[in-house]
């Protein structure tokens, strides 16, 4: 059964946004290094796509992202939006909002609740530990492409904040 | 068409818990041996249980080997290590450093917590990525056991040709020889997306 599953694996591989699969990991990754100054319109670093029913009903996506932002008293932020559509669109799922540090490290867990179109995020940019909120409830369907979209907002346009890379898992148990 | 049936084939069969591989340094998508290919997961489990006493020196613990192009341009490095100590105020640094050389303590130091104190267990885990180049990488927040959070240390950069085969060495270093850290636990994941 090992070996049946390694091949079966492999195969995977070569079946890139193909339908679900019991028993997948599939990985994304991208080093942008994009950042943004100058504006306090909202920009888009990046939009990743979760692909249509990668996940399955009890799929967890998990989104690594590393950023940076001057260090300045002005609030700094980092959006993660997520829906159907790629760019600075979509219903906010988590911010990052710095002043005085430079760098931002966190993961964003997007699971679907025994079906593929019911799910929720963990939402809290402290992704181990205890938190008063609780999960922010979506209802995305995963049947289709999902988006994370990553952006970042300024309040003074002499600020800088950026992405610097991202990676997501998929795990399709 | 013919690979999805067969794929469908391999995946029929009795229900039961997804467990893929035989233990030991494995990846799955790109195959393990020598060179990692795109899209696939390499990883890596110990328990060495190996313990630092009676040097303050910084002395090697364990190294683990990675085969070339483990990370791919894009890659995530994420290693997780598990450790005891003597409980007292004297410090203790974890480390792992990563390079070319086996067992080195001068390779680049990707994943430390400085002057451990007063605690009796700590666990660690480091994040560490290719920047669009098998030779140019960038680590967040070396140096404190807060990995997820905000930081006021710049990201650390390193040059580490991924596409030789690499070296992981785990460290340890203590203030007072007569103190013992014990490296009880390792996993190392290797993304090439």
């Amino acid at each position: 059964m090992t070996q049946r599953l390694l091949l079966a694996l492999a195969l995977l591989v070569g079946l890139a946004g193909a339908a679900h699969a019991q028993g997948t990991y599939r990985i994304y990754g991208d080093y942008p290094n994009a950042s943004l100054t100058g504006t306090l319109t909202e920009t888009n670093f990046a939009s990743v796509p979760i692909p249509a029913n990668s996940m399955g009903p009890n799929g967890l996506a998990r989104l690594t992202l590393t950023t940076n932002n001057s260090n300045s008293a002005n609030t700094k932020t980092i959006i993660i939006r997520m829906g159907l559509t790629p760019g600075a669109i979509g219903n906010p799922q988590m911010n990052i909002s710095t002043t005085t540090t430079v760098t931002a490290q966190t993961i964003l867990f997007f699971r679907n609740h025994n079906a593929t179109g019911s799910n929720g995020v963990w939402g809290n940019f402290t992704p181990y530990g205890v938190a008063a909120g609780a999960e922010n409830p979506t209802s995305l369907d995963t049947t289709q492409t999902i988006y994370f979209n990553i952006d970042g907002v300024l309040t003074n346009t002499g600020d800088t904040v950026g992405l610097y890379g991202w990676t997501l898992e998929i795990i399709t148990p | 068409m013919k690979r999805a049936l067969l794929l469908l084939a391999l995946l029929a069969g009795p229900a039961q818990a997804q467990v893929i591989g035989g233990g030991g340094p494995l990846a799955i998508g790109g195959g393990g041996g020598a060179s990692i290919a795109a899209g696939s997961y390499w990883f890596y489990e110990a328990y060495p249980n190996v313990s630092l006493t009676g040097t303050q020196s910084e002395a090697v613990m364990f190294d683990v080997a990675m085969p070339a192009n483990v990370l791919g341009p894009v890659g995530m490095l994420r290693i997780t290590t598990q450790w005891t100590m003597t409980n007292n105020a004297n410090a203790k640094t974890p480390r792992v450093r990563w390079g070319l050389t086996a067992n080195s303590v001068v390779g680049n130091s990707i994943a430390a917590i400085s002057g451990v104190a007063s605690v009796s267990v700590q666990q660690m885990q480091s994040i560490t990525r290719n920047t669009n180049a098998t030779g140019s990488q960038t680590t967040f927040n070396v140096g404190s056991a807060n990995l997820y959070g905000t930081s006021t240390f710049a990201i650390s950069a390193e040059t580490v040709d991924t596409t030789q085969a690499t070296h992981l060495t785990v460290t340890g270093l203590l203030a007072v020889s007569t103190d013992t850290l014990t490296l009880t636990g390792i996993t190392v994941e290797a993304l090439h997306p």
